[in-house]
């Protein structure tokens, strides 16, 4: 018998609070699969809320170890992922509130560690080099307006834009209205696209 | 380029781009989603700005790629792993003798302390009851006495020292704006804004601007209701500069 789409959606939520289930009650091997399951989303939103691969990995690991010291604590509401990214979230945000009451530097040179050589070619460049050093330029350009961005606001874009969240799923990781969501999203794209006048579209 | 004069560019008002902002994400559906659409089709200043959103909404999703993912899950397990294998000191005999000799210790101690005090015929003082508590109205027309001291009682030991009386500051208010707000014509960051229910933090030092601030609001009375703390360039909050800036009517008296 085929599921309904109800169902289907419905499935990977039953099957985390089932496995967190077994996780409360000593089971590795279902905390196995939720690892499994989101280890790939949570560093990659770590990664982009902090540009540093160490510090995302760190936090991605803490985030898991608590899920599983807290494993019988949480209620079955929901998405498991949601609370997976809402835990996520204020644990990379309160990284940057440390980073920032620590070195009082501007967020972009406090990202990278000595030893983060992390970086992508930008997107499809193009095969004259005049034109792929401007869009490499507008490339690094937006990345470092990203990162002068106000945390709540990156938060914001970064659940919205680069995880696809809905603006309901936003504010529930975040805690917030989705009226909140809808206006810290305007003021980021607004100080964004003021950053990057002269640069062409944001990004590129 | 400051905000004002970004903003001076795009014709199209702050509520209008709110709208554009929800249709471009697939927030907006139904008949506000079609009334919006048709408008689009007549306006050009807004299809201009939405096909200005679109594209640096489009673009932006390229900008933040994300190197392969590391071995989570390895990592995870070792760590548990290695707390699983830390003996825990009070499960363990040792940790049990341990426990018992250092409650040996204490008690001794205890015993010497108290003999050394008995020795030296010092009686128990007891601590002095500070009662932090703000007069009101009736006690201050009947009373000039503060009732803020438990006085001792004759059988009490006399106090070493006078205590110390502490009435605690009733707690300051929060700026409340005005009726009118004065002209933007400088640059500060906003702080911290609260608008009715809803905390905005925004405890960056180099946050949202005012003028970011405002653009939200549908009219300059809207703006009365929110609570606004401003910093400097170097992010020192003022709630007095909030203040002056706003036409806030500054109730907390200063910063």
């Amino acid at each position: 018998m085929s599921r309904t789409k109800q169902e289907e959606a419905l499935a990977p939520s039953l099957e985390d609070w089932s496995d967190l289930s077994r996780t409360a009650a000593g089971d590795e091997v279902a905390f196995g699969r939720i690892l499994a399951r989101h280890q790939e989303r949570l560093y990659a939103l770590c990664f982009r809320l902090l540009q540093d691969r160490g510090e995302a990995e760190d936090a991605a690991q803490e985030v898991f170890l608590k899920l599983y010291r807290k494993a019988s604590t949480f209620e079955p509401r929901g998405q498991l992922f949601t609370l997976l990214y809402r835990m996520a979230t204020n644990h990379c945000l309160n990284r940057l509130r440390r980073r920032k009451i620590a070195q009082f530097l501007p967020l972009q040179r406090q990202g990278a560690s000595d030893d983060d050589t992390f970086e992508l070619d930008p997107p499809d460049p193009s095969p004259e080099p005049d034109r792929a050093t401007a869009s490499r330029e507008r490339w690094r350009a937006t990345r470092a307006a990203l990162q002068k961005l106000p945390r709540n606001q990156l938060a914001v874009v970064v659940l919205v834009r680069f995880e696809g969240l809905a603006y309901k799923e936003a504010a529930e990781v975040l805690g917030v209205t989705v009226g909140a969501v809808e206006s810290r999203l305007f003021r980021a794209m607004r100080r964004l696209e003021r950053d990057l006048e002269g640069h062409g579209p944001v990004a590129g | 380029m400051n905000d004002r004069s970004f903003r001076r560019q795009h014709t199209v008002e702050a509520a209008e781009e709110k709208a554009l902002q929800r249709l471009l994400h697939g927030e907006l559906r139904g008949p506000e989603a079609r009334q919006l659409r048709e408008r689009l089709d007549r306006e050009p200043a807004l299809a201009r700005r939405y096909a200005e959103l679109e594209a640096s909404w489009s673009a932006l999703g390229e900008s933040l790629p994300v190197p392969p993912t590391p071995d989570v899950e390895s990592a995870v397990r070792a760590r548990l792993g290695e707390t699983d294998r830390a003996p825990a000191l009070w499960d363990t005999a040792y940790g049990g003798l341990l426990a018992a000799a250092m409650l040996l210790v204490g008690a001794g101690l205890g015993w010497w302390a108290q003999d050394l005090w008995t020795a030296s015929g010092a009686a128990p003082q007891e601590p002095a009851v500070v009662v932090a508590q703000t007069p009101t109205a009736d006690e201050t027309v009947e009373s000039s006495t503060p009732p803020s001291i438990r006085q001792p009682t004759p059988t009490e030991p006399p106090r070493a020292a006078a205590p110390v009386e502490r009435v605690e500051e009733p707690a300051a208010a929060a700026p409340r704006l005005a009726s009118t707000t004065r002209p933007l014509d400088e640059d500060f960051e906003v702080w911290s804004a609260t608008l009715g229910d809803e905390p905005e933090w925004n405890d960056e030092l180099f946050s949202s601007s005012v003028d970011e601030l405002l653009a939200e609001a549908e009219s300059p009375r809207q703006v009365e209701g929110w609570d606004v703390t401003l910093a400097d360039g170097w992010g020192l909050p003022s709630t007095s500069m909030a203040a002056a800036y706003l036409g806030l009517e500054d109730a907390a008296g200063g910063d």
